[in-house]
């Protein structure tokens, strides 16, 4: 009888492989997905894109201390079924299928991936349908590699998750992230990251009711605003809006500024980092879940096909696209959530119109370089306003909406007419640095005080009205 | 659109245009070209708004014109009242254009000012974003290679220098990875543009059904010289590649439509006086007759200036004459 060579994968191989391409934060977000999945199967499909309030008695608390790591919910706990057959198996089987439910988690990965990467043992408590049960993956589990399931018990506490929830309990920290929650000072530093990167992906979500908390604090959304002028007709600061259904996955976009395209001193602050554009980009959303954050790169259409590459000018311009399916298979997102997964044929017919929206912001900026004053009497016209009330347009918006969708290519668009510098005169910038101490000798000289609040633009302008009256003079005579 | 005067006077850009009806032409067994709105860049002579009303009852057209001085002439010198001259750069024009579903639309992006082929890429990659399946779309630029560099301190760096140049203009994403300095002469450079076209193109429409189906047919290209050396892309937007064969079968009368990037037609005729025409055409059409016309007028053609004799052979009937008239 022939012998046979050993195929089977090693534990360790499966848990390092599992863990070693995800940043600790984002395995902790994962957890959180887990969470607002449990909320979905809740409540089920029905009135998740239009409910403004849809998570709402929903929370998550998040415990960070040395030596352990504790995540409680109360969305539901995990079908006993679904946690003996398919939760804590590695990779979801094919025969599990979230019954059509407008979820983020799809690879059934998540929650191993996250426990692995924090520590080596845990105990996960969850309460679904009214029965309490306790999964546990000891300490040792590794060092074997003959036996992959772990141990169920029945539990009987009925004040343990009363309303049906999760608890998952990490100990056994591995030692690079035990370095990183030694102390009290540690732990409070890397919550504050964490909060931001919550805050970042979790904004829509927490605008909807849910509550995060993490070591007792409790995060807030940071919401997306976009200029608009209310004006129902005409020329003004709006933004571009776009909507279209491609099979199961519909789609929004808004694009537009939240802020003024900036003067001369608001570039030269950016660059010298007094100010900072990180609220500018895109922003994509699937299924609630933000998966790319302020992004500036190709990946969202700066630089292609005619929009220019991102360059501080364009601070002000800020979109958002929101993509929403009941088969998170088909949203263009990658295993780890934290990026757009650029091969997807819905993307790339997205992208097409994130460039034209973003194409009309930046040639705005473009045709208003050095008009900074004329420009701001527009913009100063327009108010920001959530983006969540302009991805809610509707598609036949009444008469007396400031923003009117047309069908276009199978999708609604609606293109501003934005303001137009007057064609008269054409302008060019002139620009020129000089010695900060010269500079104020000039305040000094106009205004005599050194510390009249005057910009060093504002100096050099003056200086070019006098000279140009005087040469107007010069040939009137 | 300034300073180019006697733009009706370039006999090489005539035939073009000329070539252009043909196709057109051609397209009009397939798709309803009479009723394509036109926009182009009509200057003060309009001689293509002109053509294609005359030839093809083209009606809905738009002329875009940025200077306000030159906008007032236009409006002055417009030939017909289909005409509408709008006083807007072309940059702003179609970044803010609403293109209607089953609305048909030719654009001819008659580019001048080299300096500026940063801008007309993006134009022209704008522009493929929001048009329709069957619409048509031109292109010139400026393909002489001086406008990239006359001079260096060391000849020998010349090319190199307009490389530089090139690569300052056009965006790393569409710059051909295989461009060397060698590729900067007259005749290699129309090629580096259309291999740009095509990266630009190819990024732009994707043809990947179901949700971004469109992709472009080349028509043909045409290097073109009354002075500075020309390239003028064609080409149509499809959505389906059964359309594509038909096309092709449909333009086989009209040689000129290669439907590949690079392989573009030269013509190169020099100026003609109306003798030189009138016993050249005696000759034409016929086959294996180059040599004959070589021998017969070596005073205007050379075995040197491969382009110019074959062109004539080509387009002998798309030659124009120009004739002094009294009003």
């Amino acid at each position: 009888m022939g012998t046979t060579a050993q195929g089977a994968p090693t534990k360790d191989f499966f848990v390092e492989m599992l863990t070693r391409d995800i940043e600790l934060s984002d395995a902790i977000l994962d957890l959180l997905d887990n969470c607002l999945d449990g909320v979905v199967r809740q409540k089920g499909a029905h009135n998740k894109h239009n409910s403004s309030d849809y998570y709402s008695g929903y929370y998550s608390l998040i415990t960070i201390k040395k030596g352990s790591f504790i995540i409680e919910d109360n969305c539901g706990g995990i079908p006993r079924e679904v946690a003996e057959k398919y939760a804590f198996r590695m990779g979801r089987s094919s025969e599990k299928s979230d019954d059509e439910l407008p979820t983020v988690g799809i690879y059934g990965i998540g929650m191993k991936r996250a426990i692995f990467k924090i520590g080596k043992s845990a105990k996960v408590f969850t309460r679904n349908d009214g029965n309490l049960y306790q999964v546990t993956i000891p300490l040792d589990w590794a060092n074997s590699d003959d036996k992959w399931d772990f141990p169920i018990d029945d539990l009987a506490f009925p004040d343990v998750l009363s309303c049906g929830g999760t608890k998952i309990e990490i100990s056994h920290i591995n030692s690079r992230i035990a370095d990183l929650w030694g102390s009290k000072d540690k732990i409070d530093e890397f919550s504050e990251r964490l909060i931001k990167s919550i805050q970042q992906s979790y904004s829509f979500i927490i605008q909807k009711g849910f509550k995060i908390l993490i070591n007792e604090r409790e995060v807030m959304p940071l919401p997306i605003k976009i200029l608009m002028d209310k004006k129902i007709n005409g020329v003004g600061i709006k933004p571009f809006v776009y909507k279209q259904t491609f099979d199961d996955v519909s789609v929004s976009l808004v694009v537009g500024f939240y802020a003024p395209p900036p003067s001369p001193e608001d570039i030269d602050d950016e660059n010298n980092l007094k100010r900072s554009s990180s609220d500018a980009g895109w922003t994509v959303v699937c299924n609630d879940r933000v998966v790319l954050y302020n992004d500036k790169s190709h990946t969202t259409g700066w630089g292609e096909a005619g929009v220019p590459q991102y360059h501080t000018q364009f601070v002000g311009i800020r979109g958002i696209v929101i993509f929403e399916s009941n088969n998170p298979k088909n949203l263009p997102m990658t295993t780890t959530k934290r990026g757009v997964d650029t091969s997807s044929k819905i993307y790339s017919a997205v992208k097409d119109r994130m460039r034209q929206g973003l194409k009309m912001f930046t040639d705005y900026t473009n045709r208003w370089k050095g008009q900074n004053e004329q420009e701001r009497k527009f913009s100063t016209m327009a108010k920001s306003v959530p983006v969540e009330t302009l991805i809610a347009t509707p598609l036949e918006p009444p008469s007396e909406s400031p923003i009117k969708l047309r069908k276009n290519h199978g999708g609604f668009v609606f293109n501003p007419e934005l303001p137009k510098p007057p064609n008269d005169k054409p302008y060019k910038m002139i620009r020129y640095s000089k010695n900060n101490e010269e500079i104020l000798d000039l305040v000094e000289y106009f205004y005599k005080d050194r510390d009249h609040s005057i910009t060093p633009s504002q100096i050099g302008e003056k200086c070019f009205d006098i000279i140009l009256e005087k040469a107007h003079k010069t040939k009137d005579e | 659109m300034a300073n180019q005067p006697f733009y009706h006077l370039r006999p090489n850009k005539s035939i073009d245009r000329s070539l252009f009806v043909q196709t057109l032409i051609g397209l009009s067994q397939l798709f309803p070209i009479t009723d394509y709105q036109y926009t182009g860049f009509g200057s003060y002579l309009f001689d293509d708004f002109k053509l294609l009303h005359e030839t093809l009852n083209i009606s809905e057209m738009i002329s875009l014109e940025k200077d306000s001085v030159e906008y007032e002439r236009a409006k002055f010198n417009i030939p017909y009242n289909c005409i509408d001259v709008k006083n807007i750069g072309s940059t702003e024009y179609l970044s803010e254009l609403f293109i209607e579903d089953n609305s048909h639309n030719i654009f001819w992006l008659d580019f001048v000012n080299p300096s500026e082929l940063g801008m007309q890429l993006a134009d022209y990659a704008t522009l493929l974003n929001i048009l329709n399946p069957g619409d048509i779309i031109r292109i010139t630029l400026n393909a002489n290679p001086g406008s990239l560099g006359k001079k260096s301190e060391n000849p020998d760096d010349l090319q190199k220098v307009r490389l530089k140049t090139l690569q300052n203009r056009v965006p790393d994403i569409y710059f051909p990875i295989s461009i060397t300095p060698e590729n900067m002469t007259t005749a290699k450079y129309p090629l580096v543009l259309l291999k740009i076209l095509k990266n630009i193109t190819m990024q732009c429409l994707i043809d990947e059904p179901p949700y971004s189906s469109n992709f472009m047919l080349p028509l043909f290209s045409s290097v073109y010289a009354d002075g500075q050396q020309m390239l003028t892309f064609t080409g149509i937007i499809l959505d389906s590649h059964q359309k594509e064969s038909e096309i092709e079968h449909m333009l086989m009368g009209y040689p000129h439509n290669t439907f590949m990037w690079d392989k573009p037609c030269y013509i190169e005729i020099p100026a003609l006086s109306v003798r030189e025409i009138t016993e050249l055409n005696k000759l034409l059409p016929a086959t294996g007759v180059r040599q004959q016309i070589i021998n017969k007028f070596p005073f205007i053609f050379s075995e040197k200036a491969e382009h110019a004799v074959d062109s004539y052979i080509s387009y002998y009937k798309f030659y124009p004459n120009y004739h002094q008239v009294s009003f």
